[in-house]
């Protein structure tokens, strides 16, 4: 499926702590899905860096997290 | 974070239970009607009867945005590519069937065209999901 996506290799690729802050917490992925009112596949997505979450999820991860933006999600490579 | 209240989350149970509400709904007035389309002369009655049964589509496909309204931002995301991916499917194979009338081939009644668009939604819908899961 990759030649169908060519043109997103222009895009800056986000890395994150999800899957490390959230086991800290004992959570499982429809917990922590509950939590921020969306979907355990989202959840799981944005763990396997499918799926980058929109500002508006990212800061309700920082929240629920209590860590800034900045700590959980980072642009590869930084 | 300020109060918010909670965002009406998908469910699948519901959104079956609406959308098949719906199209029960529609499966009665149409055949409610459409052997007394036949029966009736011409004029505003006929014309009333034959668009009958669009009524309740109407509710077929407001189910189908309150699950998309419902859905979370990934899953809305997954619905639009799909959605893209299969009007743009399904409009080289409409074009295609127009040229192919010249052909010989039959034409596509109107009446298919909605229905084979949601289908080839719902044919792209698993294709583009594979990308995010």
């Amino acid at each position: 499926m990759g030649y169908l996506y060519a043109d997103c290799d222009a895009e800056v690729h986000i890395e994150n702590l999800i899957k490390t802050l959230r086991k800290d917490r004992k959570w499982s992925q429809q917990d922590l899905a509950e939590k921020l009112g969306v979907s355990r596949q989202t959840i799981n997505a944005i763990e396997r860096d499918r799926y980058d979450p929109s500002l508006e999820l990212a800061f309700k991860f920082a929240d629920v997290f209590g860590q800034p933006i900045e700590t959980l999600f980072t642009p590869k490579g930084k | 974070m300020t109060d918010e209240k909670p965002m009406p989350q998908f469910r699948t149970r519901q959104y079956f239970l609406e959308l098949f509400g719906a199209f029960a709904i529609y499966g009665v007035v149409l055949f409610a009607t459409i052997g007394r389309v036949e029966e009736t002369d011409p004029g505003l009655m006929k014309m009333a009867l034959a668009l009958a049964p669009v009524l309740p589509l109407i509710l077929v496909f407001w189910a189908i945005m309150r699950a998309y309204y419902r859905s979370d931002e990934m899953h809305k995301r997954i619905q639009r590519e799909a959605f893209a991916m299969g009007a743009i499917i399904f409009g080289w194979i409409l074009i295609f069937m127009g040229f192919a009338e010249n052909g010989g081939l039959p034409k596509i009644p109107m009446i298919a065209v909605a229905p084979l668009l949601l289908m080839f939604w719902g044919i792209c819908t698993p294709i583009v999901m594979r990308r995010y899961t």
